[in-house]
């Protein structure tokens, strides 16, 4: 399985795993009426498809971390949920001071 | 119903949150520092700062090693020997002074002794993340009923939180009002760090639970590597071969160090070999060094130990983890931090004036603040301090203390003067100074530096110690703001 994903990717793997997360937790904070509010955001929402491949994303995020090995790739998994919760929270802040 | 539960919980949350956290928070702040404490040593001692990492032993390093360690047991002392690892690039031979491990480095070429200046290094947040520094059993004891608290204070807060958890998950308002901007830290920093401050709380219980059971810390006591001492110590025999045969057990460079046991020899097994903390072993004679037996540690139970102690010691870790493990910790301490700063915005108005409220928010302050002050003035104590000085584990160790007993005096005086905000400020500005200064003292204070100027630790702590610096310096430009006071 693993010669088949090139070298950048599987390097990068929590790297590829904190980027899914940021734009799994951004889809899903639009999502949400009170952060819309806040940000003043009224584009289109994930839905139907969209809503599908949101919920594969981590499922994916978590295939590609375990490349580092299956007790590693779950620390990498939490951990990047973790970092790109804050990070996406802290995003979503600096857009709300803009507006 | 629900909303009686709520609030039954809420305020078990809010006591049982402010009474331990003031402990909790200095156990994860010193955790946290503690998952790089051998790259801290290693910044403390400038002077090995040239070695490559990953080098393994020559027997010349080796046989210079057994001499010195010869030399300690004639002595009456214990010492064992730490093995040279890509963390860590030098043989140490150490022993227990009764808080931290000390002893000479060599060279793992050819076993020179490196001047390096004996300083507590990242021992010390580790001994204060795990025994608060009250001795071995009731430290345990202490932390580990603390750990329980802990368990306690996020069940709570998760069914006090769990109607919003969803909607509000990446909610945060640094700009709304200040309460609402704290809340909204508190939270997500639990939200988002729950799976690891669970784990890491747990495992953490877990690993200590004999401490708190009846008769639990003399167990602990035995099964720990505390040898009782020989009164004629045995001639030690050549150390390399004993390596060799030990790595034919469990792989090249998978040794972390030699114990001296009262009846035989082990080469033990390195933390960081696997997820599994295995402690497997060894074990040779003293007479001639032969192998005697191999000790594997096995069984579900003991499997499921090790598991835990994997999980919580992260030895296993590699680089990128082990910044995940930091960073994790660290949003562990904010949860704490932000929850002790709630608690004082919501009974100050009320309890403002009395004495108990001047004692907590001094007792916030010293936690706070005034541990970051005493963990920078360790840093710039361990550079400024003379290289030779006598018992200079002890005068890093007493500094430390005296710098964190001042900050909270500091603060005492300041609250009880009603001038809290200023206790607040000029810890900060403490904070700013120091951390924002070291790089420059690491600079002036390491000859190395232009060669070894990137990818180093002593680049990531500078740069550390940097973005604290600032972040205080933000903070206490907020707090001088003229809606703050």
């Amino acid at each position: 399985m693993k010669e088949f994903i090139p070298t950048i990717v599987l390097d990068g793997a929590p790297l590829w795993a904190f980027i899914t997360w940021v734009i799994v937790l951004s889809a899903h904070a639009i999502q949400q009426p009170k952060i819309c509010r806040l940000l003043g955001y009224n584009g289109p929402v994930p839905s139907g498809l969209g809503k599908l491949v949101l919920l594969a994303a981590p499922l994916m995020s978590l295939a590609l971390c375990m490349t580092a090995g299956p007790t590693a790739g779950i620390f990498y998994w939490c951990g990047t949920f973790s970092l790109a919760g804050v990070v996406t929270a802290l995003g979503l802040a600096c857009l709300q001071s803009h507006r | 119903m629900r909303d009686t539960l709520r609030q039954r919980l809420g305020w078990l949350h809010t006591w049982i949150g402010f009474v331990t956290g003031l402990l909790l928070c200095v156990i994860f702040a010193g955790g946290t520092l503690a998952v790089f404490n051998t790259e801290i040593t290693r910044w403390m001692q400038p002077e090995n700062s040239r070695l490559p990492s990953g080098l393994a032993p020559s027997p010349k390093a080796l046989e210079a090693a057994r001499q010195n360690l010869e030399t300690l047991r004639a002595q009456g002392k214990q010492p064992f020997l730490s093995l040279p690892s890509v963390r860590d690039p030098v043989l140490r031979v150490l022993q227990y002074d009764g808080h931290e491990f000390v002893g000479p480095a060599l060279d793992p070429i050819d076993g020179q002794r490196i001047n390096v200046r004996q300083t507590v290094g990242g021992q010390l947040f580790y001994n204060l993340h795990f025994t608060l520094w009250l001795g071995r059993d009731w430290g345990r004891r202490v932390v580990d009923m603390l750990g329980l608290a802990m368990l306690v204070g996020i069940l709570s807060g998760i069914i006090i939180h769990l109607r919003l958890l969803l909607p509000d998950l990446v909610l945060f308002r640094p700009f709304a009002a200040r309460a609402r901007a704290w809340l909204d830290g508190h939270i997500l920093a639990g939200v988002f760090f729950l799976p690891f401050i669970v784990g890491i709380t747990y495992t953490g219980v877990i690993i200590h639970a004999a401490a708190v059971l009846p008769d639990g810390a003399a167990i602990h006591r035995q099964a720990g590597p505390m040898p009782t001492a020989l009164k004629t110590p045995q001639a030690l025999p050549s150390l390399t071969p004993m390596l060799t045969r030990a790595e034919a057990e469990f792989g090249a460079g998978q040794i972390g160090f030699f114990l001296f046991n009262p009846h035989h020899i082990s080469a033990v097994r390195a933390d960081g070999a696997s997820f599994l903390m295995t402690r497997d072993e060894a074990e040779f004679r003293y007479e001639d060094g032969a192998f005697l037996r191999h000790v594997k540690h096995i069984g579900a139970t003991t499997v499921l130990s090790q598991g835990f102690r994997g999980f919580h010691f992260a030895r296993w870790t590699p680089l990128p983890l082990r910044w995940l493990y930091f960073l994790s910790g660290l949003g562990g301490t904010l949860l704490i931090a932000s929850g002790l700063v709630l608690f004082l915005m919501r009974y100050r108005r009320r309890y403002g004036n009395t004495i108990s409220f001047c004692l907590a928010e001094s007792l916030v302050i010293a936690v706070l603040v005034g541990f970051v002050v005493a963990a920078l003035g360790l840093f710039w104590t361990n550079r400024l301090l003379s290289a030779t000085l006598a018992s200079r584990v002890m005068w890093e160790r007493n500094i430390f203390m005296a710098i964190w007993l001042f900050s909270l005096l500091h603060a005492w005086g300041l609250v009880l003067a009603k001038r809290a905000m200023s206790a607040w400020r000029q810890q900060l500005l403490a904070v700013t100074i120091l951390g924002m200064g070291l790089p420059i003292l690491d600079i002036l204070t390491r000859s190395s530096w232009t060669v070894l100027l990137g990818r180093n630790i002593f680049c990531a702590i500078d740069c550390c110690a940097l973005v604290v610096g600032m972040s205080a310096k933000a903070i206490h430009q907020r707090l001088n703001a003229p809606h703050q006071t």
